[in-house]
């Protein structure tokens, strides 16, 4: 056993203090409360019962659709649009730190004003949204107050928020890539696409993973855009899981359920992470030496 | 493990505990005022100056008590966040002026104090309306004191009436003839689109709006004595067809009722739509020579004539320690200088019987008898401890009818089963 320092637990401490009260003390009463009817007032053990209710709770069966579809589109196209975005980038273009700044400004607003600014494009009357559609002699469309676009609505401002962070952290990985095992491949006669698809996304696989894990999490706990675009409708068909939380808790003082929803929640980010974990990390450490 | 619960929170704050008591004592000693923190949610810049203002003037007329005035946000649910943080913190206020809404759903869970006490021995008391008393009550206590009907008037432009071959002075009056008029004041583009509403009908937070539907057809959200839902009334599913039939009729933009400065009215994009007075009054000011053009209508009648009339209640925190200056304080707002010094600085209706002369001597006298037409007709969010649960399903049943996911018939019966199951929850 290594001999260490009593200095570095010292060192390390207010990190595991910050974890102790901040995340560990918080689950631990989530956890309590989730087996109570707590309301603000006064509470009461009530088993297993919310967690019954789940099961029966219809708002919590569509927020759950909504998140994993909303996961799925923004983590998948946030992807492939950063990862393309890098692409375009990596070959060092005029003007790349104009691009890098443009795409990475969203990424740093804060959500509100994000919201704010596509509140507007979405405006059925004056937003630009709509106005680019009628140009092309499209009549037009309702946006965030048709539950048939509302949801694609809020994944598209979300895919374009975070799409330059996706970029910037693709072309590290890019750059990082050893420029002779695309030498080597050229002179054994690989085109492009075989480069990309023997090369880079082995290369970035790692990279590639980290994004995916954080992207699912993040997207997991949306919640500020749902409650500033559409708050949580047209007919719930944008409310999240986090959404109905807020809502049980907050306006209903449903606290007992609304801890069991967030625990639930949290099952389901674990076992996602863990999922991805266990089958999404093969290969993340190649040996190219 | 209740004890062991409340004795680690004891631990934990103890320190904080030990330092305000030391404070306490300390002020007790020097004799310093008593502060109270007064808590309003924020309107428009001239409201806010004027609360800080009466503030001020409360404070040096009284010196032993001092009144710290927040203003929270406007919108509903941001004041919820900010009560809900200060219930959990210890840090209520010592006086809230709260939306009627506040007062089943936290009054009702004795966040406030009851303010029977106070009335009882109060000499001006029956100077007030009987309802500024009685829309704070519940099960005999009173929780707040209205001291602002803010109606939602149906509002209309004279200058698209007259466009559309309507006569500008004869507003619609009934369910037939706001139909008739917003199917006639529409005006579409040539691909169809709706560039000017024939009247505003909201597709988000629709609450304010369908109520009155309900109301007017002699049916109700809830029953509030039982506090349970009444969603499954044959003249609820009237009303909810007369919407949808509204809405089907493509007379609208789609708009969300809680954004006041969305609201298509506002910017010029419709020919009716329902605005609470205060919405009006800061359209007016920032732009007086719409006052010109925008007519005020008497309140639609089915039934009966009920338009929505919010409210905004003096309430005094239940765990206020100082409810006697907090009381005090209440008095001087709802004192008839300051009631006449809000008429005139803020359109705001008065609700003392002595002032009603006053009140229409000066000012857009048109506009005051309108709004005091809709206050005393208008009924307020239910009072009862489901009003939020009630509330959701009846607006997630209007947008399934404005999506046209359900028939009218189907949105009610599954609001109605929503609720009761949310209650047995």
């Amino acid at each position: 056993m290594r001999n260490i320092h009593p200095i570095a637990y010292v060192l390390i401490l207010p990190f595991y203090m910050f974890l102790f009260f901040f995340i560990l003390v918080p689950i631990g009463m989530n956890i309590f409360l989730s087996f109570t009817n707590y309301d603000l007032i006064q509470w009461d053990f009530v088993g297993w019962k919310n967690y019954r209710y789940l099961f029966q709770d219809s708002h919590f069966h569509i927020s759950l659709r909504n998140t994993s579809l909303y996961a799925f589109f923004t983590v998948g196209f946030s992807m492939v649009l950063g990862l393309g975005a890098a692409l375009l980038l990596k070959g060092n273009p005029p003007g790349i730190k104009i691009y890098r700044i443009s795409f990475y400004i969203p990424y740093i607003a804060s959500m509100v004003a994000v919201s704010m600014i596509w509140l507007w494009i979405y405006d059925p009357m004056d937003g630009i949204a709509n106005k680019i559609l009628n140009l092309f002699g499209i009549p037009s469309k309702q946006w965030l107050y048709d539950s048939q676009y509302a949801l694609s609505c809020i994944i598209v401002m979300s895919v374009w928020k975070v799409l330059g962070y996706n970029m910037i952290v693709f072309l590290t990985g890019l750059q990082a890539i050893p420029p002779y095992l695309y030498e080597a491949a050229t002179i054994d006669g690989a085109n492009s696409i075989q480069k990309f698809l023997k090369i880079t996304l082995p290369m970035l696989q790692p990279i590639t993973f980290f994004l995916f894990v954080t992207g699912v999490i993040n997207s997991f706990k949306v919640f500020e855009q749902v409650a500033i675009l559409t708050a949580g409708g047209p007919s719930n068909a944008t409310t999240t899981v986090v959404h109905q939380i807020y809502n049980r808790a907050f306006n209903e003082f449903a606290m007992g359920y609304a801890a069991a929803m967030s625990i639930a929640l949290l099952l389901v980010i674990a076992f996602i992470t863990l999922f991805n974990y266990r089958y999404g990390n093969q290969g993340a450490d190649l040996e190219i030496g | 493990m209740k004890k062991i619960i409340i004795a680690l929170i004891l631990s934990i704050t103890g320190v904080g505990l030990v330092g305000a008591g030391g404070k306490q004592e300390q002020s007790t000693e020097k004799k310093e005022p008593v502060k109270i923190a007064f808590w309003i949610p924020g309107s428009d810049k001239v409201s806010e100056d004027y609360f800080l203002q009466a503030a001020k003037e409360f404070s040096t007329r009284t010196p032993n008590i001092q009144v710290e005035v927040t203003i929270l946000p406007p919108a509903a649910p941001d004041v919820n966040t900010k009560l809900n943080a200060a219930k959990l913190s210890n840090t209520y206020p010592d006086v809230f002026s709260s939306f009627i809404v506040f007062i089943g759903a936290r009054g009702t869970r004795g966040e406030f104090a009851d303010l029977s006490p106070f009335i009882e021995k109060w000499s001006d008391k029956d100077d007030f309306y009987p309802s500024s008393f009685e829309l704070g009550k519940y099960k005999g206590k009173i929780y707040g004191i209205s001291y602002f009907p803010a109606p939602e008037i149906l509002v209309y432009r004279k200058d698209f009436f007259k466009e559309a071959g309507l006569d500008p002075e004869r507003p619609p009056r009934t369910w037939e003839e706001l139909e008739a008029y917003a199917l006639k004041l529409v005006k579409r583009d040539a691909n169809g689109n709706v560039i000017r509403a024939g009247l505003d009908i909201p597709a988000i937070n629709p609450e304010v709006f369908i109520k009155p539907f309900l109301w007017q057809n002699g049916a109700a959200v809830l029953d509030e004595e039982k506090e349970l839902p009444t969603l499954d009334d044959p003249k609820a599913l009237e009303a909810f067809q007369y919407v949808k039939r509204l809405i089907d009729a493509k007379i609208s933009i789609p708009f969300d009722y809680q954004k006041k400065s969305d609201i298509p009215f506002v910017k010029g994009n419709a020919a009716m739509s329902f605005i609470m007075a205060s919405t009006i009054t800061s359209t007016l000011k920032s732009n007086p020579s719409l006052r010109e053009i925008i007519g005020f209508a008497p309140p639609i009648e089915k039934r009966k004539k009920v338009p929505f009339t919010g409210h905004r209640l003096f309430t005094i925190g239940a765990t206020s320690k100082y409810k006697n200056e907090a009381w005090e304080f209440i008095q001087f707002m709802l004192s008839k200088e300051q009631m006449l010094k809000r008429s005139r600085l803020l359109d705001m209706p008065i609700v003392r019987k002595s002032l009603e002369q006053e009140y229409f001597k000066d000012g857009d006298a048109e506009f005051k008898k309108v709004v005091v037409e809709y206050s005393q007709l208008g009924k307020s969010a239910e009072v009862t401890t489901v009003t939020a649960i009630s509330n959701k399903y009846l607006a997630e049943a209007y947008q399934a009818i404005y999506s046209g996911k359900k028939s009218p018939e189907q949105a009610l019966k599954d609001a109605q089963e929503g609720i009761l199951k949310d209650i047995k929850k």
